[in-house]
């Protein structure tokens, strides 16, 4: 091998690394969600246009590292904030693997306790890895740049955050209406002129709750409540969030006929566009802050 | 309908003294001129006899298991007695019971339990079922489960205490999850199949066009990664001026050790007892007879384990590809003689048309599938594999010392994975990729 053929080596591995760096790197900055196909369950990722990550919820099983994978930049093992809405199976099974593989900022939790193996097993994922825990509270918010760029994060449920500890060895609904669902965490992502609501798992009662910040439910995009569950997403509760674009997480043929016909009927009232994480796959959502695009894979 | 057809006793009695006969008849009138075919045929059948005999003992431990208790709800302790099976929504542990035998039981993912853990289960039994185009009872026979029990009731009791056995699976474990710190997904899945097997937690979507691509043989560990191992390792110790006899006593024993860490299946055990043959033929100075190594390492594997012949297709393919590339790679290897050996693709191409051609009656009859990509994927795959396992392992190791540096030194192999999951997906994408 002569010094020119090296040459030519060493220019084409840099051109490659620079082309690498290229399609790595999103240009322009932007704000990316990912409502990720797992299955019957959550998992929500998002990108901030500086970078820092947060998941909300892991989903049923370990297929989201596949796609934490697929929508993380090649090289990083870290993500800064996972949030747990609430504690059941379809929402918290896959953080535990998370938690083993990636360095993690912080777990933010809504206080609720459920006396389950998978919770257990979690929390004590979390204790051994020293990862400090912030339970959320409504009237909070995360910051992810200075007030006047954001994007912010604003909790608005629960509303208290007394110790509820359900003594259920099952993942059923708690008994004498505590229900689990009902404690998890309800927020809503905003960048300049963009808005998700992202509700977990909350029933009725928590929407009529919502309702009493009025105008400020307005969102470009909401995320289903449990699934497209009929005891969610109420008629009141969506006219005021009036979304653009609803999404789903629900798995194909799940037991619990997710999502009802009664909640997509009701979504059609308000014009939204519906998509399902069973029917499109992954749904990912870039926004500028002004104007949003809506990707998905199938 | 028992799954299990054992030879009436008649019949391995009658063929016992038959052989017999035909022996005897043959030391009788020694002068006969087909003396030898005579002797060859009794001692054949003599064998033959002594083989129903046994392959009937282990059959009817599989008929008699405890059929009594099936369908019935059922409290007992016991043991995991082999590596947790962690899929990436379920889990699935062997348990043995004195009584009971194996059974396998499938369970949630948390709590997780460990080799060698006590457990008291309490739930129903019941017989695996067959579906129609998976023959599930004799692919658990040849593990000697005859039970399942799915999402049982388990409270953990006590550790059976440690062993090497547990030892040495608590190293994988923490080898595997080093690569799993260090590495995305499905690339950490990718390596730990490279490099010990573990390939269950493949996601579905990459499982399948492994498939479609004839590439799975890939992250099965075969001879093919053995003989990586053992090639590097020579090289290793030989650069360091290690005195040659210890070498080969040292790669012996590592050979073992990796069989064990990859969960001994078949095609493991084979290239194992083939590959350790090599080493013990180089030291002695004598030539490797490979039908020989052959022949020793299938009767080795079907004394200890006679069911492996009827219900493990593994055992047959790992079997038929070693063959292939014995006696048909010297004759693709003429063929192919103008095609240049850069990154040794000639190697690659001689091998993967060899052992395709070798497998396919029975990859066809078993899985009926038929992969007309397969020879391109494995020339364009093959040849990246060595250093990829070389790069992940020592980014492995180094992962024990730091994370930050495992991840350095994984770089090179995280490129190459990278390359190769997206090759396979590609060409599992052509429409002509397989036939079923």
């Amino acid at each position: 091998m002569n010094k020119k053929h090296k040459l030519l080596i060493v220019l084409l591995a840099a051109t490659a690394a620079v082309w690498f760096l290229v399609f790595t790197k999103s240009p322009a900055p932007t704000l990316k969600v990912n409502f990720l196909d797992v299955g019957q369950g959550d998992a929500i990722l998002i990108q901030t246009p500086k970078n820092q990550t947060m998941l909300i919820d892991g989903g049923p099983s370990n297929k989201v590292l596949e796609k934490l994978g697929k929508y993380l930049p090649p090289l990083s093992k870290r993500i800064d904030i996972i949030l747990l809405t609430h504690p059941h199976a379809d929402h918290v099974t896959g953080f535990i693997e998370i938690l083993k593989r990636y360095e993690i900022g912080a777990v933010i939790l809504g206080g609720a306790d459920l006396k389950t193996d998978v919770y257990a097993e979690f929390l004590n994922t979390v204790r051994k890895k020293d990862i400090p825990i912030i339970i959320a509270e409504a009237g909070e918010a995360i910051h992810f740049g200075s007030p006047a760029e954001g994007p912010e994060f604003d909790i608005l449920s629960p509303e208290q955050s007394e110790n509820l500890v359900f003594n259920e060895k099952s993942e059923g609904f708690g008994s004498a209406g505590n229900d689990v669902n009902d404690t998890s965490i309800v927020g809503k992502l905003i960048f300049n002129n963009f808005s998700i609501m992202l509700t977990g798992d909350a029933t009725f009662k928590i929407e009529n709750q919502l309702l009493a910040y009025g105008e400020n439910l307005k969102s470009d995009i909401l995320k289903v409540g449990h699934h497209g569950s009929k005891y969610s997403s109420f008629l009141s509760f969506l006219k005021m969030v009036s979304p653009e674009a609803a999404v789903i997480e629900v798995g194909a043929k799940n037991r619990y006929g997710h999502p009802s016909e009664a909640t997509l009927s009701r979504l059609k009232m308000v014009n939204a566009n519906i998509f399902r994480t069973d029917l499109n796959g992954d749904i990912e959502i870039i926004s500028n802050g002004f104007t949003t695009n809506i990707y998905k894979e199938k | 309908m028992d799954s299990f057809i054992i030879p009436a006793p008649l019949l391995r009695g009658g063929v016992l003294v038959f052989g017999i006969f035909v022996l005897g008849s043959a030391f009788f009138k020694k002068s006969q001129p087909n003396f030898l075919p005579k002797v060859v045929f009794g001692f054949a059948a003599i064998v033959m006899a002594f083989g129903m005999m046994r392959s009937a003992k282990f059959t009817e431990r599989a008929n008699a298991a405890s059929r009594d208790i099936i369908g019935k709800e059922v409290i007992f302790e016991a043991e995991v007695v082999k590596e947790p099976d962690r899929r990436l929504d379920f889990a699935q542990y062997v348990a043995e019971n004195k009584s009971l035998g194996r059974v396998l039981i499938k369970t949630g993912l948390y709590p997780e339990y460990f080799f060698g853990d006590i457990l008291k289960i309490k739930g129903k039994i019941a017989k695996p079922k067959n579906s129609p185009d998976f023959d599930y009872t004799s692919y658990l026979a040849k593990d000697d489960i005859y039970l399942i029990s799915q999402f049982p009731e388990i409270s953990f009791v006590r550790f059976g205490g440690a062993n090497f056995m547990a030892g040495l699976l608590k190293f994988k474990k923490s080898f595997t999850s080093k690569i799993n710190s260090i590495l995305p997904e499905p690339q950490a899945s990718f390596l730990s199949a490279l490099l010990v097997g573990a390939k269950k937690t493949l996601p579905e979507e990459l499982t399948a066009a492994l498939k479609r691509t004839g590439t799975s043989h890939i992250v099965a560990i075969s001879g093919y990664n053995i003989s990586i191992i053992a090639v590097v390792l020579m090289n290793f110790f030989g650069y360091i001026f290690f005195p040659r006899r210890f070498i080969f006593w040292i790669i012996g024993i590592i050979i073992i050790l990796f069989t064990l860490i990859a969960g001994a299946e078949a095609s493991v055990v084979r290239a194992a007892i083939m590959g350790g043959l090599l080493v013990f033929a180089k030291r002695e100075g004598r030539l490797y007879g490979v039908t020989n190594a052959i022949v020793l390492a299938a009767a080795t594997m079907l004394y200890f384990n006679p069911r492996l012949l009827r219900y493990d297709a593994g055992f047959e393919l790992s079997f038929l590809a070693a063959l292939g590339l014995i006696y048909l790679a010297p004759y693709f290897k003429k063929w192919f003689k103008k095609v240049p050996n850069f990154w040794s693709i000639r190697d690659s191409l001689t091998a993967t048309v060899s052992a395709q051609i070798a497998t396919f009656p029975v990859i066809f009859l078993v899985f009926g599938n038929f992969s007309s990509v397969a020879i391109l994927a494995n020339v364009l795959i093959l040849p990246t594999i060595p250093i990829a396992m070389l790069f992940g392992f020592l980014g492995g190791l180094g992962g024990f010392i730091s994370l930050k540096m495992g991840a350095v030194l994984i770089l090179p192999a995280h490129f190459i994975l990278s390359y190769q999951i997206w090759m396979v997906k590609t060409l599992a994408l052509l429409p002509f990729a397989s036939t079923l």
